[in-house]
């Protein structure tokens, strides 16, 4: 097994995850699929919602109808949550060393990934809240949740660009995941 | 526009667009990891 620190596309050393084995980096990787598959499952399972401008008496049969199936695609979703921290950590370690002395990109990463993860968690809790709750309450406030849900969904991505846009010019500068990924 | 059909049914394309993006990118960085550590 090689321990060749990886080299930058401009000729010079960024020590690229030259610290983190490749056990390690295979566990990182590991996480980040399985991660991902959770985070999906509920796509497949869980049916699709009501439109967005349905009225709040029809989110309230809708959720009332399948409040179990949503309660337990919402757990399911948040099993993966340790393990996109384990994703992202790795992925800002490597940034990190790869970037090496005076690199600044690697906290855009992160803290863009963190504020969207943070952001996710409160929609999940919000929307659990919904499906728990929404037989017993006013269909003004499941419509007011549901749309604080869609809100949120759409805010989510904002945070992501940053950690795409920074992730790809950390890629594109050094040789720390394949160009492709950049 | 929403997806018509299908477990994806009833979903915006763009959210869906940034969604399949975003989890594609996270498991295309996880497979590289896995198969190809940066070593």
């Amino acid at each position: 097994m090689s321990t060749t620190a990886t080299k930058s596309r401009n000729g010079t050393t960024g020590g690229a995850a030259g610290a983190m084995s490749a056990r390690t980096q295979r566990i990182i990787g590991a996480c980040g699929i399985g991660f991902v598959i959770l985070a999906f499952v509920p796509f497949f399972v869980v049916p699709p919602g009501p439109p967005p401008d349905a009225s709040g008496e029809a989110m309230v049969a809708f959720y009332s109808a399948h409040r179990s199936v949503l309660l337990l695609g919402g757990w399911v979703r948040s099993l993966g949550d340790p393990l996109s921290m384990v994703l992202l950590a790795g992925l800002v370690a490597l940034m990190r060393r790869a970037e090496g002395e005076g690199g600044w990109l690697y906290l855009i990463f992160l803290m863009a990934s963190l504020l969207s993860v943070a952001l996710a968690e409160v929609l999940g809790a919000a929307a659990q809240l919904l499906y728990a709750t929404t037989a017993s309450s006013n269909p003004d406030v499941a419509k007011a949740i549901s749309e604080l849900v869609s809100l949120g969904f759409a805010l989510y991505f904002l945070p992501l660009m940053a950690a795409w846009a920074a992730a790809g010019a950390v890629i594109t500068r050094t040789a720390v995941l394949p160009a492709w990924l950049g | 526009m929403f997806v018509e059909s299908g477990p994806l049914s009833g979903r915006g394309f763009g959210a869906l667009a940034a969604l399949l993006g975003q989890f594609g990118w996270y498991v295309a960085a996880s497979i590289v990891l896995v198969v190809r550590p940066r070593v």
